[in-house]
Formats: structure tokens, C-alpha cells, sequence
């Protein structure tokens, strides 16, 4: 039966040749789309590479400390936080806490590089599983005696020894020299965890010592996935005890929330009402999981944006129902059930739609490396099963969704009429 | 005699727009019999195909009863038809309605789609039912490739192929000429005799109704006696 129907759908797409083209631009159009908004999303919560190993570590990214007299200090977790309140926590196996990237500057023969320079601890390469490339990771030596050595990925290698090897060498980064110890493959900016040019020990600067609150981050590994409550309930009851130990009278509150990715990305995706100024937003945007309600959001903005061409299908679909009134008139005498009619023509939908899809999958390495090259650096945009998985489930969304109504008014439609042929369903 | 396969009971069939109403059917009652070729005659407009539709399923009366194979099949929902059209009935229309995109042998299988069936008996079944109307040199072609007879007699074959036990043709040599309408005249005859099928026939040629076993007649909707 599904060989007919596929005959069908195919001679019914060839009839109208413009008609097609219009149907088939709309579909390839938003499954591009969404295909390359999915591997962005993808990109993010599960970014591969040196963080492929999403399942054991939670992260602190964001943090405040509640001012006496109104309003917040924002930004990352502090050292000062990190060794009072996180580094003695017992639920994690293993804890480290690093600098964000920032920009430095650099000059090599007359050229301006900029490079993204991330001070870390030791315990940052036991957590991520980055790709050595050659010489070693930053180790807990360099860390405590505050070694002038670094790390650097690929693409500076490259930039900085074009074809000779990096160890032993020397980085300049801000004025400051660096002895290159190794070289590890590049991590996209969207790993919020690995990404940067060159890392250093964190004992290389010291001002972080003293701040409650700064570019920081930290990360909390369990050995066992399920625990991961755990750690997020004994942060909680750690930062309940807090005493801003500087002027105990200036704040009184801190907040911080361990979160994985998917996470992060959902609390600071979504509109939190109000920003870290009214505290008690904030602290419900630390602790609430506002998981569900951001895949709701991407699941509803997904809808909607396949809405309009779907819309439009529907549209054109309604038209070729008009044209094929005997056709389905005559199915019906022959014994097709409305049930059965209706399948028929979702399923002539869906293989428009899994055409537009076909044709989206084709196109979507060059989107990907349009985006990696450009928007995405060190970018890792690419087709792999979850991305084909998630276009075949858009492509049988999009041709349910604009396939369902017309078959069902169609399937509904008498036969006596439906054989006279129909102005309208 | 048997109980008739079909039989109307007090009929009537008005199509309502906003504007009129249409009595196509009124107080129709009529019985078909296992086996007999039956021809429905009348002007055009008075109803003929109507009451043929109605016999067939495929379109409700808004009054009165049908029933089929002693069953009332009034109330019976969309489900249940759609079964009993394709196992009982078989249609053939003056159009022929092939669909053009199918290759002659996919149209004649078309109602065995909704049964359970093989692919391979579906294809033994349309090659026998090919055979029978003389035509399984063209299971290959596309009907647009047949002259209108021929694509008649793929009708045909696509109308007997699920062996259905009550045959309905509407003006089925309208289209043709008078070579094209003999030979299918003379297989829905051979149909009749051979396999015993029970034939309705609507037409507006006396000659051809006269070679059918009864004649009903119709004028206004209503059946003249």
C-alpha cells in the first residue's frame, strides 16, 4: 500500500511543478532552520569535545551577594565565596574553580592578536578531557608556585609557530610571557566551560584572591550522575550560613546555583521578571528548575515558526484536495475509510516534507560551516545522529502539521460528491 | 427467490442549498435480486444516477430505508461502510476516473489496497481481472496511453476485481462509440452470465436497456410503473 501512496504522492508533486516549488521552498526553508537552530541549541548543552562529559559536572556561573541597603553584587562566584563556602562542600568528588576567558592583546611581527587567556587550577584538566595534542596539561606544581607556563589550543600554536612545535616556546599575552608547556585542540566558544586560546595558571595574578564576586567559575564533579541533587541542595545549605565576613552588616545573603548546561542555558534564557537588583528574583532564578518551562518556550517558538509556512501548505494542500475530489470520491467507492484517506494524505505530506528535509540536511554543512567560520569560533556545528534524529522529527511534525486539516476535510468529503468533483471541502 | 442484495424502502433524497431545496429521490422502493442485470432509465436530471449512488453506499438518503444483504444499513457509521463497499461493490463510471498517474495494473489493485491482501496476490488478482476484460497486454501502460474503450474495460476490471457481488454502472458507454459501447455492453453481459454478477446499469439507450433483464424507469425522481 505505501508503494502506491508513494507513487501517488510522487505524481501528484511532479503535476504541479510550482506548486511543489513553493511548497518544498517554505519546508526547506524552516527545516534549515530549525535544523541549524537545533544543532546550536545542540552546540550548548551538549558541546562535545573537552566537555563530553556533561552528566558529572555541575557548574556555578552566576552569583550575588545581597547588599544591606538594597541591590546586588552579580556576577561569577568570587574566590572568596569559592573557599569559604564551595571548596569545603563534601558532596562533590572533585572541585575547580577558574577565571573566565578574557581578551588579551599581543604583537608578533607587526601583527595585532587578540587571544582568549583563561586562568585556571590544576584540578580544570582532571574535570574536562581535552584533546593533548603535545606536551602536558597545567599541573598542580605550576599552580602552586605560580609558573609563567600555558596551554595553548591549536589555532595559536598555528598563529604563533606556524609549523614547528610549540613546547618550550614563549606566548606573550598582555605584556606578560608564557612558556608554552602544551597544546590541546580547539574548543568552540560555545563550550562555556573549555573555551579559550591560552591557559594559565591562576596563581599568575593574584587580585582574584580577594573578590566575592568576579569573572569566575567553578566546577563540581560527581562521580555518580544521581548525586547531582545532592551537591545542588549542600550549596544551598552552605550559602544559608553566609556571613560577608569583610563588614558583616553590608550584606547579608548570597546565592549561587550549580547547573549543568541545559541548565544554565534555561535560567538565563528566560526572562527572569527582574534582574540580580531584586534579590529575591534572583535567588528564585538560582534555585528553581526552570527546565521544563525553556524546552516548553523552544517547543512553542518551534511550533510558531513552523506555523506560518505550515499555514501556507495547508493552503496550497486545500487547493490540490479541489483538484483530486474524484480521485478521492473514487477511493471512497472502492472502500477507503475516512481513517485510511487521511493517512493516505498526511503520509503525501510527509513525503514533501521528508523531501524538504532531505534537501535541508544537504544544506545544512554549509550553513554549518558558514556559522562555524563566522558567528561560532572554533565552531563545531555539524550533522550527527542527534541532529538527523531532530530533522526527522521536524519533518514529520511539519508534515502533520500541514498535512492533518486538509486530509481530514478531504477524507471527510461524500463520495457521490467528491465524484462530481467539488468548488469547496 | 432469494433475499434481494439491496432494497430501498420509502426513499426520498433532497440536496438543500440556502436558497431551494431539490427532490432528487421520492418514495423510491426497489429490490435487486441476486444475479439479475437491472437497467434504470430515465430523462436527464430525473435522479438515475442519485438512485444509483444511493444502492451503492456511496451517498445517504436524507428519508426512508436501505438495506444491504438484508442488513438496514442507515445508521451504519463510516467504519463499517467502507468495508462493506469494498467487498460488496464494485463502480463504473462514465468518466472511468482512473487516476492518470498509475500505470493501468496499480488502478485495477486500488480496491484491493483496503482489504487485507499481498502485494503478489493483489498483482495475480488484477492480471486475472485484466485477463477477463481482455486486457492484460496493458498492465504496464498509463491510461492516457488506452483509446476510451479500453480504459473502460480497465475500469471494469477494477471494478470486479475484489469479486464483489453487486456491480453499478453509470452510463458506462456514455462516453464511447458505438464500437467501444458494444464491446463493454457485451462484457458486462458476459459478467452477468458467466459469473453470475449482479449488474445495475444506468443509460439512455433503450437499445442497450432492452437487453437487460428489467427496466426501471424514472421521471422526476419518482419510479414510473
Amino acid at each position: 500500500m505505501l508503494r502506491n501512496y508513494l507513487k501517488i504522492a510522487v505524481a501528484v508533486l511532479l503535476r504541479r511543478k510550482f506548486l511543489t516549488f513553493v511548497n518544498l521552498f517554505g519546508a526547506v526553508l524552516t527545516l534549515s532552520v530549525l535544523v541549524v537552530a537545533f544543532a546550536m541549541y545542540q552546540s550548548v548543552v551538549s558541546p562535545g569535545g573537552a566537555q563530553h562529559d556533561q552528566r558529572r559536572i555541575l557548574s556555578i556561573f552566576n552569583a550575588g551577594i545581597e547588599r544591606a541597603g538594597g541591590g546586588a553584587l552579580v556576577g561569577g562566584p568570587g574566590y572568596r565565596l569559592y573557599e569559604d563556602y564551595i571548596a569545603p562542600l563534601e558532596t562533590p568528588d572533585k572541585i575547580s574553580f577558574t577565571l573566565r576567558p578574557v581578551e588579551t592583546v599581543a604583537y608578533l611581527d607587526g601583527r595585532k592578536i587578540t587571544s582568549q587567556l583563561r586562568r585556571t587550577d590544576a584540578a580544570y584538566w582532571d574535570l574536562l578531557d581535552f584533546e593533548l595534542t603535545e606536551g602536558r596539561w597545567l599541573e598542580a606544581d605550576d599552580v602552586d608556585q605560580g609558573r609563567f607556563v600555558a596551554v595553548i589550543n591549536e589555532a595559536t600554536a598555528g598563529t604563533w609557530f606556524p609549523g614547528e612545535s610549540a613546547v618550550g616556546q614563549t606566548v606573550v599575552a598582555n605584556n606578560e610571557s608564557y612558556e608554552v608547556v602544551g597544546v590541546v585542540g580547539n574548543e568552540p566558544a560555545t563550550s562555556l566551560l573549555a573555551y579559550a586560546d591560552i591557559w594559565v595558571p591562576l596563581t599568575t595574578n593574584q587580585t582574584y584572591r580577594t573578590e566575592w564576586i568576579s569573572g569566575s567559575q567553578v566546577m563540581l564533579y560527581v562521580e555518580d550522575p544521581s548525586r547531582r541533587g545532592a551537591v545542588k541542595e549542600e550549596l544551598q545549605q552552605a550559602l544559608a550560613d553566609f556571613v560577608y565576613t569583610d563588614d558583616p552588616g553590608a550584606a547579608q545573603r548570597a546565592v549561587a546555583a550549580a547547573w549543568t548546561p541545559l541548565e544554565f542555558l534555561a535560567n538565563t534564557a528566560l526572562p527572569s521578571g527582574g534582574a540580580f537588583g531584586d534579590f529575591e528574583t534572583a535567588l528564585a532564578r538560582h534555585v528553581e528548575d526552570r527546565v521544563p518551562e525553556f524546552l516548553a518556550a523552544l517547543a512553542a517558538i518551534g511550533l510558531l515558526f513552523m506555523s506560518l509556512p505550515a499555514i501556507n501548505m495547508t493552503n496550497l494542500n486545500i487547493g490540490r484536495i479541489l483538484e483530486r475530489a474524484p480521485e478521492i470520491g473514487l477511493r471512497k467507492s472502492a472502500g477507503a475509510s475516512r481513517r485510511v484517506l487521511a493517512g493516505q494524505f498526511v503520509f503525501e505530506n510527509i513525503v514533501l516534507s521528508a523531501l524538504g528535509g532531505l534537501i535541508a540536511l544537504a544544506l545544512a554543512p554549509l550553513l554549518f560551516g558558514l556559522l562555524n567560520d563566522t558567528l561560532f569560533t572554533y565552531g563545531r556545528l555539524g550533522l550527527d545522529w542527534t541532529v538527523f534524529a531532530a530533522a526527522f522529527a521536524f519533518v514529520l511534525l511539519f508534515g502533520v502539521l500541514s498535512g492533518a486539516y486538509p486530509a481530514w476535510k478531504m477524507a471527510k468529503l461524500e463520495p457521490a460528491v467528491a465524484l462530481r468533483g467539488t468548488q469547496h471541502v | 427467490m432469494s433475499d434481494p442484495i439491496v432494497s430501498l424502502s420509502n426513499v426520498e433524497k433532497v440536496y438543500r442549498t440556502d436558497r431551494m431545496e431539490t427532490v432528487a429521490l421520492h418514495d423510491v422502493s426497489l429490490a435487486i435480486e441476486q444475479g439479475e442485470f437491472v437497467s434504470i432509465m430515465g430523462p436527464s436530471g430525473c435522479g438515475k444516477s442519485t438512485l444509483l449512488n444511493v444502492l451503492g453506499l456511496i451517498d445517504r438518503p436524507t428519508g426512508g430505508e436501505v438495506s444491504f444483504g438484508g442488513r438496514n444499513v442507515g445508521e451504519v457509521g463510516d467504519a463499517e461502510l467502507a468495508p462493506m463497499r469494498n467487498r460488496e461493490l464494485g463502480f463504473v463510471f462514465q468518466q472511468f476516473h482512473l487516476i492518470p498517474d498509475l500505470r493501468v495494473i496499480d488502478n485495477v489493485e486500488l480496491p484491493l489496497l483496503y482489504r487485507k491482501c499481498s502485494g503478489a496476490e493483489r498483482r495475480r488478482l488484477a492480471r486475472e481481472a485484466l485477463g477477463i476484460v481482455g486486457l492484460e497486454n496493458r498492465v504496464g501502460h498509463f491510461p492516457t496511453e488506452l483509446s476510451g474503450g479500453q480504459q473502460q474495460r480497465v475500469a471494469v476490471a477494477r471494478a470486479i476485481v475484489g469479486k464483489p457481488r453487486l456491480l453499478l454502472a453509470d452510463e458506462p458507454t456514455g462516453n464511447l462509440d458505438s464500437q467501444m459501447s458494444e464491446e463493454i455492453m457485451l462484457l458486462l453481459e458476459q459478467l452477468n452470465r458467466e459469473q453470475g454478477t449482479t449488474i445495475v446499469m444506468v443509460t439512455h439507450d433503450q437499445a442497450k436497456a432492452d437487453r437487460t433483464q428489467r427496466i426501471v424507469r424514472m421521471f422526476d425522481g419518482q419510479l414510473v410503473h
